[in-house]
């Protein structure tokens, strides 16, 4: 692109200018928490649970199920807070065989 | 409202950044009960609020190619630098393209931005003329125009 080309888009940028690379449309600029904000919302109305403030402290075999374990405490009156002492908190299962694939439930 | 005890999943997601995100919206095309844990108290708590929020591809890997360039020992082939064929890059190169269409679903605003690198002396003219070629040889993804 020529010197009076990239003047033209660009007026503030070095006069001694010889030449430049110009890509139109080659960065999408977006706001990255909104983005994740869009999808996890549109995940959450198809039915995906979302628990914030659950680290995972540790993911365990137990028989033929995987057992994940988290810090989550209740957000709500009951505090399991205290149960953090003797151990697992809110912990999530998942390892019986997947169910079927099928696509039907389709993101809004 | 909370709920007590364990829970059961097919799957659990760990972290809700934009990664833990998207495959969440993708798996919930499926009957799959998922769940998305996230430490934070909020979503996008960490890389994800942060990042400069720029998707791209092409040109800037050129530009990362050259970087790598300096890094790496002198005479190294340029197919160690940048590989087209890596599910890396190919899924880069698809990613980028498939964003818009995404971002359109969710009604999540977004702006092509240009890319202008400019060259004040003949050697940076012909540093610009190496980017271009380099990224044609490598069969890099270049909406460049040539003017």
């Amino acid at each position: 692109m020529s010197r009076q080309e990239i003047l033209g888009l660009e007026p503030n940028v070095n006069k001694d200018i010889v030449c430049g690379l110009y890509a139109a449309d080659h960065i999408i600029d977006v706001f990255p928490p909104e983005v994740v904000l869009a999808l996890a919302e549109n995940a959450s109305r198809n039915g995906v649970k979302v628990l914030l403030d659950a680290e995972v402290i540790g993911i365990a075999q137990e028989g033929a199920r995987q057992v994940v374990e988290t810090t989550r405490a209740a957000s709500g009156p009951i505090s399991l807070l205290t149960r953090r002492v003797g151990g697992r908190i809110g912990s999530l299962t998942w390892g019986e065989a997947a169910t079927g694939a099928s696509s039907s439930r389709k993101p809004s | 409202m909370e709920i007590q005890g364990d829970r059961q999943a097919d799957v659990v997601i760990i972290g809700g950044g934009i990664t833990g995100a998207a495959i969440a919206r993708e798996l919930s095309r499926y009957a799959v009960e998922a769940i998305l844990v996230e430490r934070a108290g909020e979503l996008a708590a960490g890389q994800s609020k942060v990042t400069l929020g720029n998707i791209y591809a092409g040109l800037n890997m050129v530009g990362s190619m050259v970087l790598k360039s300096v890094l790496l020992a002198p005479g190294t082939p340029l197919k160690e630098l940048y590989k087209p064929a890596t599910l890396l890059e190919r899924w880069s190169e698809q990613g980028f393209k498939e964003w818009p269409p995404v971002l359109e679903e969710l009604a999540v605003r977004y702006n092509y931005e240009p890319l202008l690198i400019v060259a004040i002396t003949e050697d940076q003219v012909e540093d610009l003329r190496k980017y271009v070629m380099l990224g044609r040889a490598i069969g890099a993804f270049l909406p460049i125009s040539e003017r």
